[in-house]
């Protein structure tokens, strides 16, 4: 009996990127009219084993079957016909079609042909989104329509196609409350109808709200799958985690200086309210928040990038509010974003020349280049933090990202910065560079850097801080000093619901 | 009060593209300047002008919509002129010789699209190198020179009217509408715009991007030679340095008209307007006994000042920052 009860079953799915294991022999299976939850740190494979089975990515070794067939998914449209449907964590509609036309696409109410029936097509669109309670007019370009509206609009494209299957990635990311119970209600027709459910989500709350049984990946494997009505939320903190922290995390007591940075009632709409935070010379002060908390987007003001509506920033004894990057580079700051292969470095430019990118105006106040000290400072830089290059005029393109990463330090350590802001440095490396990044933080932290790491990895914030801010929706709701932090405390100030980890019974 | 009824100006006066302003403002002012502007014959002309540059513009609008480009049209024009100028001199029939003009740029733009789709190399480069090739064909088949057409069918192309109007004005809304019904009512239409936004999300949706890249190529290539066939019929003669910059007037039509050059959305009616604005200058510059040099920087002119107004509507206009 309960093998009529099963829908998918995934065996034994291997995933490979290039460097990267990302799916190591994983199971999975779902049943019919479940809400299966699945949960790991950023990394962890969630999205990629989603991913396989919606047809995107190709696997490497495993099977899938479905309904106790065996399939092969080989492209979205495929899944598409096996009823397999999904819903991205980025919108994935197409921005300059309206509403009506994205739902649609690929399965358009067709006359003759290739010719759309568009009145039939707005009807039909009309009749799903009022089934949903969806409040968007049909005619709208989607652009026109608020990220929320546009996970809506997503969810609503993937029951158009009636799936068997859904999969749902981080679906409430962007969604208000009364959007997000929307689709919870939504969620639970579709059970009732005995559609199976796939839900990734970093709200770890909302799981006890809605999910049926829970698995839990880390670092490409499955750890899990448990029943959530006999699981604690610490415990499945713990499975997601997993590492001993001491021994990852060499960290050594500095000396705190004086005040660095200093963010004073940070405002700008829509982003962040009322932010004040401060870090000392030699202190690594850590910035945690759940993905869309606005951690990104508040440093992002800090350096100047985008303007912010009111509050005031300080650096050493400098009133820097308004000021651009260009002078904050000048002042000693600099800036180590979350995206290095798009912001933080050029990949088309050689290792040495990205080392130096921000210092050439000091380093030849002529105007003219020295050939010669180039070669001189680049390789200092190189020998000093170990980067993996077989020579300085490598290009960045062709490093792995853990080296990467440490041009881009190499690069504001060459401009002489005293103060860092460091965006997720450790996303997408392997464990081994990811321990020489941190000593690289805590050497920079004795020699008096001001540091502050955004990092969505709970162990690595707690690991390496002196100091833990948190945020949640854009609002810093605590600061935690090294001693008294606890994965529970920031955990609950990250979900900004102290009431739900309570009912959860640490 | 006043508010809400200037807003309303404002939203109407949003709501037409804004080239069309541009558009009427030169007609006003030639109408008024230039001797002759406004009289039947010089319409007339201006249709006659004006169809190569729109029926090619129709096709760079698909496929600066689709993400790409395609700068081989002005050559695809040369080409299809000359082989149905030569294919007539090999005796054949005039049907045939327009369909081996037109063809050959059909076949050109689909080497164009697969080598773009299938060898993930740059539209830029690809009909970079296109234009070379099909303007060396023309210019190989003509000898470098021109061939004489002697046909009464082809240049009744031209010269022929139907309800009194001028046979390039029929040519021009027959291929209007078919392309308007592509891009608005077909399924493939909505495929340009979804792979010109995103190719990777469209390709999650379960769209085939690289068929669709193919046939917008295809589609330009033929819209091309069309043009082609028209330009030869006016001139009597296949000659190989026809065409010769168009690409740049269409891409020019196409930004002006509202459609960025980045791609994943798009402004048909944009782009006909913008290659009528360009037709209607060169035409008005000429008949105020413009050089061709001044004429050239009367153009450029224009084309920034569009673009610059297009962008300034785009972000809010009168309305201030959105």
């Amino acid at each position: 009996m309960r093998e009529s009860n099963q829908i998918v079953e995934m065996r034994g799915i291997v995933k490979t990127f290039p460097g990267v294991l990302a799916l190591d022999k994983v199971d999975f299976d779902l049943h019919k009219g479940e809400i299966h939850v699945l949960v790991g740190e950023n990394g962890a494979g969630k999205s990629t084993l989603v991913k396989i089975l919606s047809g995107v990515l190709p696997l490497d070794h495993g099977n899938i079957q479905l309904d106790g067939t065996p399939v092969r998914v080989t492209s979205p449209t495929r899944a598409q016909k096996l009823g397999i449907s999904i819903v991205f964590q980025e919108s994935n509609l197409s921005p300059f079609l309206t509403v009506a036309q994205n739902i649609f696409i690929r399965h358009e109410p067709e006359r003759i042909g290739f010719i759309v029936d568009v009145k039939e097509e707005e009807k039909k669109a009309k009749e799903l989104l009022e089934s949903l309670s969806i409040d968007v007019n049909p005619r709208a370009l989607v652009n026109d329509l608020s990220l929320g509206k546009q996970q809506l609009v997503a969810f609503a494209r993937a029951l158009s196609f009636h799936p068997r299957v859904i999969i749902l990635d981080e679906p409430t990311s962007s969604l208000t409350a009364q959007d997000t119970d929307l689709m919870f209600s939504a969620l639970k027709k579709l059970k009732a109808e005995r559609v199976g459910i796939i839900y990734i989500s970093h709200r770890l709350e909302e799981l006890f709200q809605i999910g049926d049984r829970i698995t839990v990946l880390r670092d490409g494997r499955k750890i899990d799958t448990l029943d959530i009505k006999k699981t604690k939320l610490n415990a499945i903190i713990q499975m997601m985690v997993g590492r001993d922290i001491s021994e990852m995390y060499p960290k050594e007591s500095t000396k705190i200086g004086e005040e660095a940075l200093r963010l004073s009632h940070v405002t700008r709409k829509g982003v962040c309210k009322d932010v004040s935070l401060s870090v000392r010379k030699g202190e690594v002060v850590g910035l945690f928040g759940l993905v869309g908390a606005g951690r990104t987007e508040t440093m992002r003001l800090a350096f100047g990038l985008d303007p912010m509506d009111s509050g005031s920033i300080q650096l050493f004894d400098e009133d820097v509010t308004h000021q651009l990057p260009g002078k904050l580079v000048d002042l000693g700051m600099g800036f180590s974003p979350e995206d290095r292969k798009k912001e933080g470095l050029c990949l088309a430019l050689s290792v040495k020349e990205n080392i130096e990118r921000a210092s050439l105006d000091r380093m030849f106040p002529s105007g003219f280049v020295s050939g010669k000290k180039e070669k001189e400072v680049a390789q200092k830089y190189v020998d000093d933090l170990k980067i993996a290059t077989p020579s300085i005029e490598r290009l960045a393109l062709y490093l792995s990202g853990g080296t990467q990463q440490k041009v881009v330090l190499a690069q504001w350590l060459c401009a002489g910065s005293s103060v860092l802001i460091m965006d997720e440095p450790t996303r997408g490396i392997d464990v081994g560079t990811k321990v020489e990044i941190y000593r690289m933080i805590n050497e920079l932290a004795q020699k008096g850097t001001a540091i502050l790491v955004i990092s969505s990895e709970l162990p690595e914030i707690m690991g390496i801080s002196d100091r833990i801010y948190v945020m949640c929706r854009g609002e810093i709701t605590g600061e935690l000093k090294h001693g008294e932090v606890t994965a529970e405390k920031v955990a609950s100030c990250a979900f900004g619901t102290q009431e739900a980890v309570d009912a959860t019974k640490f | 009060m006043r508010q809400s009824s200037n807003l309303k100006f404002l939203r109407w006066f949003e709501a037409v593209p804004s080239i069309t302003w541009i558009l009427l403002g030169l007609i006003i002012i030639f109408s008024i300047i230039a001797p002759n502007f406004g009289t039947i014959d010089n319409a007339f002309n201006l249709i006659r002008q004006g169809a190569v540059l729109i029926i090619v513009a129709m096709g760079m609008m698909m496929t600066i919509t689709s993400g790409g480009i395609d700068l081989a049209v002005g050559s695809f024009i040369g080409m299809a002129g000359v082989l149905t100028a030569f294919s007539l001199s090999q005796g054949l029939s005039w049907p045939v010789a327009i369909l081996i003009g037109i063809a050959t740029c059909s076949l050109s733009g689909l080497i164009s699209g697969l080598i773009v789709a299938k060898g993930r190399i740059f539209p830029f480069v690809v009909t970079f190198g296109m234009l070379f090739m099909a303007r060396s064909v023309s210019l190989g088949f003509s000898h470098g020179g021109s061939i004489h057409i002697e046909n009464a069918n082809i240049s009744f192309i031209n010269e022929g009217s139907l309800l009194g109007l001028p046979m390039p004005f029929w040519i021009t809304v027959v291929l209007l509408l078919i392309v308007l019904f592509l891009t608005k009512r077909s399924v493939f239409g909505r495929y340009i715009f979804a792979i010109g936004a995103d190719p990777v999300i469209a390709s999650w949706m379960g769209i085939k991007v690289d068929l669709v890249k193919v046939t917008v190529y295809v589609l330009s290539g033929t819209l091309a030679g069309i043009a082609g066939v028209v330009l030869a019929s006016r001139i009597n003669t296949g000659n190989g340095l026809v065409g010769q910059g168009t690409e740049f007037f269409a891409i020019a039509s196409v930004v002006i008209g509202g459609t960025p050059i980045t791609g994943g959305r798009g402004s048909l009616a944009g782009a006909i307007l913008g290659a009528l604005v360009i037709t209607v200058l060169q035409n008005g510059l000429t008949l105020l006994g413009f050089s061709s040099e001044l004429t050239s920087a009367v153009v450029g002119v224009t084309l920034m000042l569009g673009v610059i107004f297009a962008q300034w509507v785009y972000r809010g206009g009168l309305r201030g920052n959105k």
